[in-house]
């Protein structure tokens, strides 16, 4: 927008001339004085006045009423004055020709009045000589005369002179002429006499015409004049003042009417100007690149929002400063090429910078010279700021973006929206077998089809796409090989701007491993691993399920415990590989014996179980038994001996024995314990009479006491790195010293104590203590990070357990993370939501979780992705037979990785050598507990333990 | 421009802005001018009456007295004062720095030098007799032909006289101005600083301020024992001569011209010098040849010799002169000895 704005020069022209104007008729349209026709007023009548006291003083001086001439010099003195202020109104009025009569006049009687006092004083002087003579000559009697004549004269000076003088002139000289014939002293004095007598009458007219000059004179007449004349011009002049001012009004008019006109166009154009400006900054302010403008003398003059962000300062904080400050804080420019000479040349700039700021900001700059001109910038420098760290960033993720696509372990596959295949990444070819130039062009799903997933499989995942934009989940597929595998695949679509689906992205790994792991933990959680037979979990489910079906069908059934009489002899004289191997053949042959709807069991160490759920009764039971007597007579040869297994064997027949499994079990052991008594190699029905109550109430009954008279005790097992002698840790045991019982072993008691309902003070007690003495070895300087207490499943679903586990801690300032919650596995099986609310209530107070017994127990393994622990402590089973090629080792290193990939810690318990040990250490395990490193001792033995170590 | 002015909004909150300003502008020249136009001086009363008064009423003293008694001088500036009395005696205002103003009227004797007339610069003799200052100030005219009017135009007139002081004012000036001190006090007392005008004035103040009163002013004024027997019968034969038919007012003369050898001539029989024309050299008119100012009597038996010529060395001389020639008598030495007696009452009580 253009706005015409007159040139400076014109303004001033303009402006300077209406000033001109307005003083010029301000000058010419001030009142005619006022004051100055007043003063004239005063000083005409004070002229007049004065002339009029001057003639009286003139009259009064005549007739020897005044004897000096003090008052005629101070009267003419202030006509003086009077005049001189009248000659100067009249001169301010150009008029001061109108007072020359009264000068002229003034000044003629001003020379009469000088005449007068000359003549007036001798005509007195003479007159008073005069008199004092003719008294003088009188008294002496010299002439008639004399006094004749001098009495003429006195009376016509008394009369005012008026009368003729002839008489007295012709009178005098008679009396002259007598003189010489007076007495010679009288002569002189007569002659004296004459002398003034005929002064007086000589100088009579004088006086009086040059009185009558002096009265007559025309000055109040003429000062009148010029009064008037004054009186004329002063109107006249007040007359074109007022004209003058009606100009100067109306000229004032007309430039308030142009200041007004130019101050409403001046606002317009400020208003278009602020408005264009506001547009401009609009603009500038929201262009992505920042603007910065110098002036002349290289002065920050304009930057916009843009710029400022870049430079992370205010514009206020940056307005006149150099460039170099401006961009670069001061400190030396970071720019290539060089700015400062570009700006100092004034010549165009093209370069890259890093602006001053946390963290330097590169960008691309371009510089550009303004043409002088109007305005702030006029002659000044201009830049343009184009922020490249996105565009660096840009590359920098790029260039990750393939090298994570071209290292990532999982394969990645592209394709177009026709899902063909664009391009695959290494991992792809690893995993599938296909290079990226056979890939390319063909469709996933054909080149890799195992074909063990139907149509709908696929159309279920193309809508996911197609509905989310992307799918997940587990597909098998074909390696080029022929292979089958599993992956974990997550699809996602890539749309463009306008939301067309331009690309599938697919991420997917290879878990046929886990899937094996998983499967074969799945096994494990059911099998025994030396043997392959069920273990004590799938008995129990087993059984479970034959119970409920007996139940219902009314049917009998028989569980039947045995072991191997003198096993132990075969571990200590041929060692445990002779043991397992001897295990091993045990269960084969045993599982030759039975038929596929039993379940045959090991349920640890040389116990075996047998399920038999279809029996007539219990004397069938008893007919089985025997026949697995009789099948274990011949010898096994293990290590080329031939060894003779015998067994003895308790049978519990449902629902005679027991209705529930645990009862079965229990009874069936019982009986077992009744068989061996009964000498090996037989076989024994339970009987229910024959049950050992009394140690079971003695125990529960010393248990009971136990608390109140302070047997119970805890040690410690120290936990270690895998690595090295650093304690992690402490389990805390508990121990029972009974006056009666002796040191009764945690596996007697303990379960009557859950069954009778003290586990839960137990419980207590162990916790309060463990908390006890970790606080107070923390307080004795002995670095131990943390106790493990184990906690039964019972104590866990007591209300407010979360609760009083977290004000145990805080009781005994310790850290929740110092203390670790040791539960078995078998936990976690039952009521298993529940279970893992209360570990994540735990966990959310920093508590850690630890499952014991790892491995031996989990039944359902689809929990094992979201387990809320901290902690498996691999299984002393495991650890005990990791020295072979054994299941042992590869569930150990199954259990270890799934553990690391769900981010959990390991700890090995039971290691005794140090062969397993470094095994362990190499699996990846992360900590250790077993006799080898130590064995539970009490808290000062532990301490003590403690700070040998320390002082390594 | 064009489309701005289309805009509603724009033009609504423009113009509307703009017609506040005019209004209130528009007010404010209305009533600027109304007021210059209605505005008239008020014309003050200026005391005339009060003017007149004073003239009339400087006299005082005994009626009938044709000498009127003289007062101290009030009301002037003490600081213009005290520059003129410095610059009295400041021989700087002379071309070589030899003679101030008290070379040839010193105070302390009268006002005058007691020469015939006053060496000037170089040697120079004056042609006249130098007059006392001491009461200068009420003379009507200054100079004996009255040459100047006022004291200022008296106190310049020596300065430059190439028979006096010989200066120019540009030496005076550039002299005086180097004296830091002086023209300080110059320029705090005259806004003018130093200038041959407030040289003058300063003179003249000064001069203004000599006048002192007499014995005959305590008896002028009342005070009937201050004149001794002889002196009021000298006053009395001063008065009953004629003597005070020009002698007389304040000053005992110094207010009008008068010529010398009224009776008698007192040129006759000698060569008139041109200072003896008196006051014809400044009119030119006949009637003035031989016409002097009458010089005031105040302090007159200090201010020997006397007449313009210096001309009678002693008092009683000069009386008789008078006598002789003003009013064409000899005065009986008696007369002469107690008119002698009275003038001498005339001389001022207090130093200077």
């Amino acid at each position: 927008m253009k706005i015409a704005v007159p040139g400076m020069k014109t303004l001033w022209i303009f402006g300077g001339l209406s000033l001109m104007l307005l003083v010029a008729l301000v000058y010419l349209g001030r009142e005619a004085d006022p004051h100055g026709r007043n003063r004239v007023d005063l000083a005409v009548n004070e002229t007049i006045a004065l002339d009029l006291a001057l003639n009286l003083e003139v009259l009064k001086l005549s007739q020897g009423r005044s004897l000096n001439y003090d008052g005629l010099v101070a009267i003419g003195r202030a006509i003086d004055g009077s005049l001189r202020e009248l000659e100067g109104e009249f001169a301010r009025l150009g008029i001061e020709g109108e007072l020359a009569p009264v000068a002229s006049s003034w000044a003629e009687k001003q020379v009469q009045i000088e005449r007068f006092k000359r003549v007036n004083s001798i005509f007195n002087t003479s007159q008073r000589h005069f008199a004092n003579l003719a008294e003088e000559l009188t008294q002496s009697q010299e002439s008639a005369r004399l006094a004749v004549v001098a009495q003429q004269v006195m009376s016509f000076l008394m009369r005012g002179g008026n009368d003729p003088l002839p008489p007295l002139i012709g009178a005098m000289d008679l009396l002259d002429k007598e003189i010489p014939h007076w007495n010679p002293a009288n002569q002189e004095p007569g002659r004296l006499l004459v002398q003034h007598g005929n002064l007086l009458l000589a100088n009579i007219r004088d006086v009086q015409a040059i009185s009558a000059a002096i009265l007559d004179s025309p000055i109040e007449l003429q000062v009148r004049r010029a009064h008037h004349r004054y009186a004329e011009a002063h109107a006249a002049q007040a007359r074109i003042a007022g004209h003058y001012r009606w100009a100067l009004a109306a000229f004032a008019l007309l430039l308030a009417a142009t200041v007004i006109l130019v101050l409403a166009r001046l606002r317009l154009a400020l208003s278009h100007l602020r408005s264009s400006h506001a547009v401009l900054d609009n603009i500038a302010d929201n262009l992505g690149e920042g603007i910065v403008a110098f002036d002349a003398g290289q002065r920050l003059r304009f930057i916009n929002r843009r710029a400022e962000e870049m430079l992370g300062r205010r514009s206020a904080a940056l307005f006149g400063l150099a460039p170099g400050d401006v961009l670069f804080g001061g400190r030396d420019e970071e720019s290539s090429p060089p700015l400062a000479p570009a700006i100092a040349n004034r010549q165009h700039f093209i370069g890259e910078a890093r602006l001053a700021g946390e963290p330097p900001l590169p960008v691309a700059m371009l510089g550009a010279p303004l043409p002088d001109g109007h305005g702030a910038v006029a002659g000044g420098y201009v830049l343009s700021l184009r922020d490249l760290s996105q565009a660096r960033q840009a590359e920098a993720r790029l260039f990750l973006a393939a090298h994570v696509f071209d290292s990532l372990a999982e394969a990645m596959v592209i394709t177009g929206a026709d899902g063909r295949i664009q391009s695959v990444n290494p991992a792809f070819t690893k995993i599938t077998g296909f290079a990226e130039n056979e890939a390319r062009g063909q469709k996933p799903g054909e080149l890799l089809r195992s074909g063990q997933h139907d149509r709908e499989f696929y159309s279920a995942m193309w809508k996911s796409l197609a509905e989310q934009g992307s799918w997940q989940g587990e597909v098998t597929n074909r390696r080029k090989n022929g292979e089958s595998y599993t992956e974990w695949l997550s699809i996602s679509a890539v749309r463009d701007g306008d939301g067309r689906v331009v690309q599938y992205v697919g991420l997917f790994s290879d878990i046929s491993e886990r899937k094996e792991a998983e499967e074969f933990i799945y096994h494990l959680a059911y099998h025994d691993p030396l043997t392959g037979l069920a273990n004590r979990v799938l008995l129990r489910d087993r059984l479970d399920m034959a119970l409920r079906q007996a139940q219902r069908r009314n049917r009998t059934l028989a569980v039947m415990i045995f072991d191997l009489d003198r096993f132990k002899v075969v571990n200590d004289t041929l060692g445990h590989a002779a043991g397992d191997q001897l295990l091993k053949l045990v269960a084969q042959r045993l599982q030759s014996m039975t038929r596929d709807a039993d379940t045959l069991a090991r349920l640890g160490g040389d116990e075996f179980a047998l399920l038999v759920p279809e029996i007539a009764n219990a004397l069938d039971a008893e007919n089985i038994g025997r026949k697995l007597l009789g099948a274990m007579k011949p010898a096994f040869t293990v290590v080329g001996r031939d060894l003779f297994a015998t067994t003895s064997i308790g049978i519990a027949v449902f629902p005679q024995h027991g209705r529930t499994s645990e009862d079965l079990l229990r009874n069936a052991d019982v009986a077992l314990y009744a068989a061996k008594h009964a000498g090996r190699n037989t076989l024994s029905l339970f009987n229910p009479s024959a049950v050992d109550g009394r140690d079971d109430l003695e125990i529960e009954t010393g248990l009971r006491n136990a608390l109140i008279r302070n047997e119970l005790i805890l040690h410690y097992q120290p936990q270690f790195a895998a690595g090295g002698n650093r304690i992690t840790g402490v389990e805390a045991l508990v121990r029972w010293q009974n006056p009666a019982l002796g040191l009764v072993p945690p596996e007697r008691f303990i379960p009557l104590a859950e069954q009778t309902g003290l586990i839960e003070e137990i419980g207590e007690w162990c916790l309060d203590e463990a908390c006890r003495q970790l606080a107070q070895w923390q307080a004795d300087g002995i670095a131990i990070p943390r106790v493990a207490v184990n906690v039964s499943a019972r104590q866990l679903r007591l209300p407010g357990f979360t609760e009083r586990v977290v004000s145990t801690v805080r009781r005994h300032r310790l850290q929740p993370h110092e203390l670790e919650l040791e539960l078995t596995e078998s936990l976690l099986t039952e009521d298993t939501e529940r279970t893992f609310a209360i570990f994540a209530e735990l966990r959310r107070e920093g508590i850690r979780i630890a499952i014991d017994d790892f491995g031996t127990g989990y039944s359902s393994l689809k929990y094992l992705a979201d387990l809320p622990v901290d902690v498996l402590k691999i299984d002393q089973s495991f650890v005990a037979r990791l020295h072979e090629q054994s299941e042992s080792l590869y569930v150990t290193q199954a259990i270890i990785m799934l553990a690391q990939s769900m981010n959990i810690q390991t700890i090995a318990e039971g290691v005794e050598t140090e062969e397993q040990r470094s095994q362990l250490l190499a699996l990846g395990a992360e900590e250790v507990q077993g006799y080898l490193m130590a064995h539970p001792q009490c808290a000062d033995e532990v301490a003590r333990l403690v700070t040998e170590l320390g002082g390594d | 421009m064009t489309q701005q002015k289309d805009d509603p909004t724009f033009a609504q909150v423009d113009s509307k802005k703009v017609r506040r300003v005019a209004a209130i502008a528009l007010a404010a020249l209305t009533a600027a001018a109304w007021i210059a136009f209605r505005w008239q001086a008020v014309p003050s009363e200026a005391p005339l009456e009060e003017r007149l008064l004073s003239i009339s009423q400087e006299a005082g003293g005994r009626p009938g007295e044709p000498i009127l008694p003289l007062r101290r001088a009030e009301g002037l500036d003490p600081a213009k004062v005290a520059l003129g009395r410095q610059l009295f005696r400041d021989p700087r205002l002379s071309a070589d720095d030899s003679i101030s103003c008290a070379t040839c009227h010193p105070l302390e004797r009268g006002g005058a030098d007691g020469l015939p007339v006053s060496p000037g610069v170089g040697g120079a003799q004056g042609n006249i007799n130098a007059p006392s200052v001491l009461t200068a100030a009420h003379n009507f005219r200054q100079f004996w032909d009255g040459r100047a009017a006022t004291l200022e135009e008296q106190a310049g007139g020596p300065i430059t006289n190439p028979i006096e002081m010989a200066s120019t004012w540009e030496q005076v000036l550039a002299k005086l101005r180097a004296d830091g001190d002086l023209a300080r006090n110059f320029a705090q007392a005259y806004p003018a600083g130093l200038t041959p005008d407030t040289i003058r004035h300063a003179l003249a103040e000064f001069e203004r301020s000599l006048p002192a009163p007499s014995r005959f002013d305590r008896w002028l004024l009342g005070d009937d024992g201050a004149l001794a027997i002889n002196e009021l019968a000298g006053y009395r034969l001063f008065k009953k001569h004629g003597c005070s038919g020009c002698h007389q007012g304040r000053n005992v003369g110094g207010n009008l011209f008068q010529r010398f050898g009224v009776m008698t001539a007192y040129f006759a029989g000698k060569t008139p010098s041109k200072a003896d024309l008196g006051r014809f050299n400044v009119t030119g008119r006949d009637e003035d040849r031989h016409v002097f100012k009458v010089p005031s009597l105040r302090n007159v038996a200090r201010t020997a010799p006397y007449f313009h010529d210096a001309s009678a060395t002693r008092l009683e001389d000069a009386v008789r002169v008078m006598g002789r020639h003003q009013l064409g008598m000899e005065l009986p030495d008696s007369d002469i000895t107690q008119i002698v007696a009275f003038l001498r009452t005339l001389d001022s009580e207090s130093a200077p």
